[in-house]
């Protein structure tokens, strides 16, 4: 027999009754619906689910905030860059059920639940195959350079410095601020033109410049973007925000 | 200052109809009343990637279903949902369970006592009125099985919810 009895009629009312019971709160809903958007809009600095190492069964990465994980993943290739390692950056700091041992690990925050999410395992892995290429690093000169070394403190200093700005620029573009997300941008390139979050900087510019809908300024830039960092994990991204009528994942 | 559209044109139209039925199947399958939000807000960007390459002329439920389930058992399977096996709203201790407990919440517990599976068939079946095709096509399984899995899930949740009403009884003497 594949077909079912109607559900009895005292177990039709209780589930009637439960329904009736499960409203939720208006301003629940636009709160979840503002941060999804904002996740969304986030999201978009990071490369697509595709490119992540993702169990392929798990419909989606977990928090999508990974402006906030990108600029850490930059910064650990940075510092480790500036002290001339290179190998494990970013690392989780505990280990998750799911996250494969040789992974490096995105943990991206959400300032509005300290919580881990729950939905597809915590932190997202990246293969370290998936990462870009360390950016330039004019601050570190090799053992051979005539200039003065770089000392480990002011690197570490300047990266802090960097990463203020780029969460500036971050930030005020997820609220919708694009001169505001631009300006700190341009005060990061001009006060760290090579630095160790140039590539994410200059992927926010891309952002900032489509969002002010200064479109052709932004393909500009995207042009220049993906030919200095042809394998960005913000290429998708900024080529997104700089060719509209494709912009959808 | 046009904003990026990131956000496919259709995201919020579906958000607003659909927010109140992901919650209460997200909740129905066993994500903890404290999280439905964060999981119904990363089900949402989910759903957003993938608008581009739903086809429109689908049912949107039945697609929306994939994803509670998947998250909701992923949930399940990190254990998050372990640190309160009698969920925060369902935890009270009464002497008359009934009279304490909101159907709702009656109804939860009753969920409670099912297996994944079989709550999920439960739910999208009899709960949302998923058809039994809908369901095994979202869920990858054979059409015999969701039959299957409802019949049985019908008589454990009746059972459970006779062991509720008995404990009930029992705290009343």
């Amino acid at each position: 027999m594949s077909m079912l009895e109607p559900l009895d009629s005292e177990i039709a009312a209780l589930f009637g009754r439960e329904r009736s019971e499960h409203r939720q709160e208006p301003m629940a809903r636009e709160e979840v619906l503002h941060r999804a958007e904002r996740a969304i809009r986030l999201a978009a600095l990071a490369p697509p689910p595709g490119d992540l190492a993702l169990p392929p069964s798990l419909p989606a990465p977990p928090r999508g905030l990974l402006g906030g994980a990108s600029a850490k993943v930059l910064l650990g290739v940075a510092l480790a860059a500036a002290f001339g390692g290179g190998v494990v950056v970013g690392r989780a700091s505990a280990p998750t059920p799911t996250s494969p041992s040789p992974s490096f690990v995105v943990t991206a925050s959400r300032s509005e639940s300290p919580s881990p999410s729950p939905s597809e395992g915590g932190p997202l892995s990246i293969e370290a195959s998936a990462l870009p290429p360390a950016p330039p690093a004019p601050s570190a000169p090799s053992a051979s350079s005539a200039g003065p070394r770089a000392r480990p403190d002011d690197t570490v200093s300047d990266l802090a410095r960097e990463q203020e700005l780029v969460d500036t620029a971050r930030g005020a573009l997820a609220r919708g601020r694009a001169a505001e997300a631009l300006a700190a941008t341009e005060r990061h390139s001009a006060r760290f033109p090579n630095g160790a979050l140039a590539e994410e900087r200059d992927a926010l510019a891309v952002q900032a410049l489509a969002l002010d809908g200064r479109i052709d300024e932004a393909r500009l830039r995207a042009s220049r973007f993906t030919a200095r960092y042809p394998r960005s994990i913000f290429r998708p991204a900024v080529e997104r925000a700089a060719t509209p009528q494709k912009q959808i994942p | 200052m046009s904003p990026i559209p990131l956000v496919a044109p259709p995201f919020r139209e579906l958000f607003v109809a659909h927010f109140d039925f992901v919650c209460r199947t997200l909740r129905r399958l066993g994500i903890r009343e404290a999280d439905v939000h964060d999981v119904a807000q990363e089900l949402f960007v989910a759903v957003n990637r993938g608008l581009a390459s739903f086809d429109q002329t689908r049912p949107v439920r039945p697609w929306l279903v994939g994803y509670a389930v998947r998250f909701a058992a992923n949930y399940r399977r990190l254990g998050w949902n372990k640190s309160s096996e009698l969920t925060d709203e369902t935890a009270a201790s009464s002497p008359r369970l009934t009279d304490r407990l909101a159907t709702r919440q009656l109804v939860l517990r009753g969920l409670d006592a099912l297996d994944f599976d079989k709550r999920t068939a439960l739910v999208l079946h009899d709960m949302e009125g998923v058809t039994a095709p809908e369901i095994a096509a979202e869920l990858g399984v054979p059409l015999n099985t969701v039959y299957s899995r409802v019949r049985l899930a019908r008589v454990a949740f009746r059972e459970a919810l006779r062991a509720l009403e008995s404990a009930a009884e029992g705290d009343a003497r």
